[in-house]
């Protein structure tokens, strides 16, 4: 380092100097010793001028910093439990701001690794007063309009949806990638340079049937390739297709989806049925834009809406059923930011996040509070060498800058630790994510802004807990108290107010947590209509060319084959999804029924499910009338459905439903009969309404398998393995899972809050319990003798806890008040907000209030009650010798 | 600090002698540029020998004199110094502003002539 050899270099030349200057006397006759003296008393204070001479440099600042932190670390080193308790509580702390600052940053903030990332906008189409009208909202006919229409104002590019899609080379395709269909301009609007070959031309894209290229991403092409360049020209199989590799992209680069990482990118028009680039009403595409710098946000929105209104009048409104023509009418374009790209995730779970981010931070500030107390404390017992370092001239400026600087030690120390545990609770955070086939793959390394924040935390961190009794320390030494020993009268009115807003704090926390934690249990509690517990879903898939007749076979012959086994109930299929998604929607007409008669405009579409036989005894859905779906209803001869109980009783009211006919909008002319009514279920997701349903015989087999069985997870995992192989050799597992995990993700956003709120809550009265015995431990050691001296004069041990207890209940009552108050008003304030993270649970609900308060009090009450107990066994006699 | 170190010069004076110097006598390590001003100044100035080493590092940071390790001639290593283009820019500068105020002090002390 340039300052050491600096140091070295003078310290030498100086040395130099003077052994010079001795020879020269020597030389005249002087003796050894007193020819070094004198030339040492000709040069003057050697120190002083080397000292001097580094100021030149400008260095001595630096100086006074380094050792300001060697004598902080000294002093700690000799203290090390309270440096632990320090650096542990200040790890907590830190590390849990960290870990969701990171999540949130890496799913919402970190700009796209492309030049000028501020210019990329989304096209956001939306009714207003609602989020969006779904993620992929727009046609092919509708981009190319707009992208028409963008060019004045900048380019615009659309990218399809991100998938797990079968991959192989050399014709096998027994792998899976994360791929992604995107325009043709994709690259070169975002200005993304090909590492190697080339990037997608316009002519990539043409409808009149794009190339069948390829570009990959740097680190797939390396992990699954060992950066080959003789991948250029090769021959890849994507979604069965066979694709040519033109490029890889430059590094860094994983697409526009801050949660996926993309392996492989292909032309749109390469991607999808040629039918799809000219319908319009089929959405798939989700369109960005790169605005010219001189453009105006608000400009090039008016434009692209001018463009959408047209779009829809034109092409949408008039084929549109009466039921969707207001929701489209009604529709906008807007433009939102998308500098860190399409955060899908990222602002899903925004709201928990940044809820969680103020609670973690409150956590922190109580972590303080107990660092502050213990600095209070050691501070008081370093009273006397402060006073003397005060008498002996140093400036007050000083020492207050030494004691800071131990507090800072402190934080840094705890904000290292803290960024390690960080990274451990990152990935803690990601596994609360639904597993979805893509899984979630965020760039979590600690880059600059992540540990920028956190050593904004620790500086910000170390002020709050450091100088305040850094400050205090000096300037209640006016009077300088040399010769007594330490005379502090039990803990300072800071140290109390302290405890006392832990506990407020604390009891905050504990409060959001019960909040939260009720929430989880009323949804995980609610009726589903349907009985997830003991069924395993099954998710198959078959190559794109299978016959539909060979895939019905199939599909029969897997669920007899399962149901042969003994420990299988039932096995059944449906299609497209049972939970989360429900079913498809689409327009009824229900006979004896017009919308008319029933005096509103209500709309006549319904949910409708593609029910295999046995699909209800699979996921346990009760039958009110009638009966259910059997193999022979399959054929479609008779046609027949099944209808729930709000369907039932919305057109049928309390007149019978078994016998009635409906006409489906898929099957045109033809009716079909109902012969049965089930429960309402919640297919849309547990927070939703149950929606009128429709259940057909399987017309299209293509979902998943429902099997319920009395046996383990992981036996049945083999059953099925082996059975579906036998059946038949195409069929591809793709997954197989406990249906309750299905549902527990549903509800991953309030698993993720009621698990972190807990798990800070709990944190949060551990803090303060230990910051409040800490107080009244102190307090009651510096009051030894006066125990001493009132047992002497014959107080019972019984007297010394009250009298302990008396000043410590005050504390715990104000704090605990407090908090009560504090809760229901910020409840009061961020209604708005929590109410929709809550469910079945007001934001101030009477029993979650009252179950904390209790709870932090209780555990406040021991904390005090145990120095208080110590306390009261004082020998008298020890006590009093002791002073 | 500094001021209680040099009293008897004025600010400027000290570099000002050791940039005549290093002129005069070409590079020189430090003990023998000490020795050099003893010598030529006839003892006269009060100069202990280590305030030279300040002096001398302000000048190596204002590129006024260069620095670079080598032998004395009792064989011990010392840093030489020597004059550098910028080093007799501003000798030339603050010998006439030396001059003047000389000069000035002069008219000053000069007896009343009427």
């Amino acid at each position: 380092m340039k300052f050491t050899r600096l140091r070295r270099d003078l310290a030498d030349e100086i040395e130099a100097h003077i052994a010079e200057r001795a020879d020269e006397l020597m030389e005249g006759g002087m003796g050894k010793q007193a020819a070094r003296q004198r030339a040492r008393r000709e040069f003057g204070n050697a120190t002083l001028y080397a000292e001097i001479s580094r100021e030149a440099w400008g260095w001595t600042r630096f100086e006074r910093i380094a050792r300001d932190f060697r004598h902080a670390l000294r002093t700690l080193r000799a203290s090390p439990l309270f440096t632990l308790t320090a650096v542990l509580s200040l790890a907590l702390g830190i590390g849990a701001n960290t870990a969701i600052f990171t999540l949130l940053y890496a799913s919402l903030w970190r700009p796209l690794p492309v030049q000028d990332p501020r210019q990329i906008f989304q096209l956001v189409r939306a009714s207003p007063g609602s989020e969006s009208w779904g993620e992929y909202s727009y046609s092919y006919p509708l981009f190319q309009q707009l992208s028409e229409s963008a060019h004045n104002v900048g380019e615009a590019f659309a990218i399809g949806g991100r998938n797990s899609q079968k991959f192989g080379v050399d014709g096998v395709s027994n792998e899976r990638v994360a791929g992604v269909a995107v325009s043709a301009n994709f690259f070169s609007v975002l200005r993304v340079q090909p590492l190697l070959g080339r990037v997608f031309q316009p002519r990539d894209d043409s409808v009149m049937g794009g190339d069948h290229v390829a570009v990959l991403s740097r680190g797939f092409w390396s992990r699954r390739f060992q950066s080959n360049p003789s991948i250029l020209g090769k021959t890849i199989l994507y979604n069965e297709t066979p694709y040519t590799v033109v490029g890889v992209a430059q590094p860094e680069f994983t697409g526009v989806d801050a949660e996926a990482s993309i392996d492989v990118w292909v032309p749109l028009t390469s991607s999808v049925d040629k039918g799809w680039l000219t319908e319009p009403n089929v959405n798939w595409l989700r369109l960005l834009v790169r605005l010219r710098p001189d453009v105006v946000p608000a400009q090039a929105q008016a434009i692209f809406d001018g463009v959408f209104r047209a779009h829809l009048a034109d092409k949408l409104l008039p084929d549109a059923s009466p039921h969707w023509k207001p929701v489209l009418a009604s529709q906008r374009i807007t433009l939102r930011p998308a500098y860190s790209g399409i955060a899908s995730t990222g602002r899903k779970y925004e709201k928990p996040l940044l809820v969680l981010l103020g609670l973690v931070a409150l956590v922190l500030l109580i972590a303080c509070g107990n660092v502050a107390n213990l600095i209070l404390e050691r501070n008081a017992s370093r009273q006397r060498e402060i006073t003397l370092r005060l008498a002996l001239g140093a400036s007050r400026g000083h020492i207050v800058s030494q004691l800071f600087t131990e507090s800072l030690l402190l934080a840094v120390t705890g904000a290292a630790c803290g960024v390690l545990l960080a990274v451990w609770g990152t990935h803690l955070l990601i596994s609360f994510l639904p597993q979805a086939s893509l899984p979630p793959a965020f760039d979590l390394r600690p880059g600059l802004v992540v540990l920028g924040f956190t050593a904004c935390t620790a500086i910000v961190t170390a002020m709050l807990f450091g100088l305040g009794p850094a400050v205090r320390a000096c300037v209640a030494n006016a009077d300088l108290n040399l010769r007594g020993g330490p005379r502090v009268t039990g803990p300072s009115l800071g140290g109390r107010l302290l405890v006392a807003g832990q506990l407020a704090l604390s009891l905050l926390l504990l409060i959001g947590a019960g909040l939260f934690l009720s929430t989880l249990r009323n949804l995980k509690t609610s009726d589903l209509g349907f009985r997830p517990e003991n069924v395993v879903t099954l998710d198959l898939s078959f190559p794109k060319a299978t016959p539909e007749d060979r895939l019905r076979q199939t599909y029969v012959r897997i669920k007899e084959r399962l149901e042969s086994h003994a420990g299988v109930m039932v096995a059944s299929y449906a299609w497209p999804s049972i939970y989360g998604h429900g079913g498809w929607s689409g327009g009824i007409e229900v006979e004896g029924h017009t919308a008319e008669s029933h005096g509103n405009d209500e709309d006549n579409d319904v949910g409708m499910i593609a029910a295999g036989p046995g699909f209800f005894e699979s996921i346990g859905l009760g039958l009110l009338q009638g009966r259910y779906l059997n193999l022979q209803d399959q054929s479609g001869k008779p046609p027949v459905a099944v209808v729930n109980e709000s369907f039932a009783r919305h057109y049928f009211g309390s007149s019978p439903a078994v016998g009635r006919r409906i006409k489906l909008a898929a099957d045109g002319q033809a009716q079909r009969e109902i012969v049965g009514v089930v429960r309402d279920a919640k297919h849309y997701g547990v927070r939703e309404k149950a929606w009128r349903m429709v259940y057909v015989p399987a017309w299209k087999v293509d979902g998943g398998f429902f099997i319920r069985a009395r046996l383990n997870v992981q036996l049945l995992s083999d059953i099925i393995r082996a059975e579906v192989t036998a059946t038949d050799k195409i069929a591809h597992i793709e997954r197989i899972r406990p249906f309750e995990m299905d549902v527990n993700d549903m509800v991953s956003e309030e698993r993720l809050t009621a698990a972190l709120s807990s798990v800070f809550g709990a944190l949060a009265v551990v803090l303060s319990a230990i910051g409040l015995y800490g107080v009244v431990a102190y307090g009651t050691s510096r009051r030894t003798s006066e125990f001493g001296i009132r047992m002497a004069l014959g107080a019972k041990s019984g007297d010394v806890q009250r009298l302990v207890l008396r000043q410590t209940i005050p504390l715990i009552v104000a704090g605990v008040g407090a908090g009560v108050v504090g809760a229901a008003t910020l409840a009061h304030i961020l209604s708005a907000v929590i109410s929709g993270m809550l469910y079945g649970v007001k934001p101030v609900d009477i029993a979650v209030f009252a179950g904390s308060t209790l709870l932090l009090a209780g555990v406040a009450l021991l904390a005090a009650l145990l120095p208080a107990r110590r306390a009261s066994r004082i020998d008298p006699m020890i006590a009093l010798r002791y002073e | 600090m500094e001021n209680k170190v040099n009293r008897d010069l004025f600010p400027g004076a000290l570099e000002m002698m050791i940039l005549q110097t290093l002129r005069r006598g070409g590079p020189l390590h430090g003990y023998a540029l000490a020795q050099h001003l003893k010598r030529t100044s006839e003892d006269l100035l009060q100069i202990e020998e280590g305030s030279l080493y300040p002096a001398l590092q302000r000048m190596l940071k204002a590129g006024w004199v260069a620095a670079e390790w080598g032998m004395s001639a009792r064989n011990r290593r010392v840093r030489i110094y020597k004059l550098t283009a910028t080093g007799r820019k501003q000798l030339v500068s603050e010998v006439s502003s030396f001059e003047r105020m000389m000069d000035g002090i002069a008219r000053v002390m000069r007896p009343a002539a009427s």
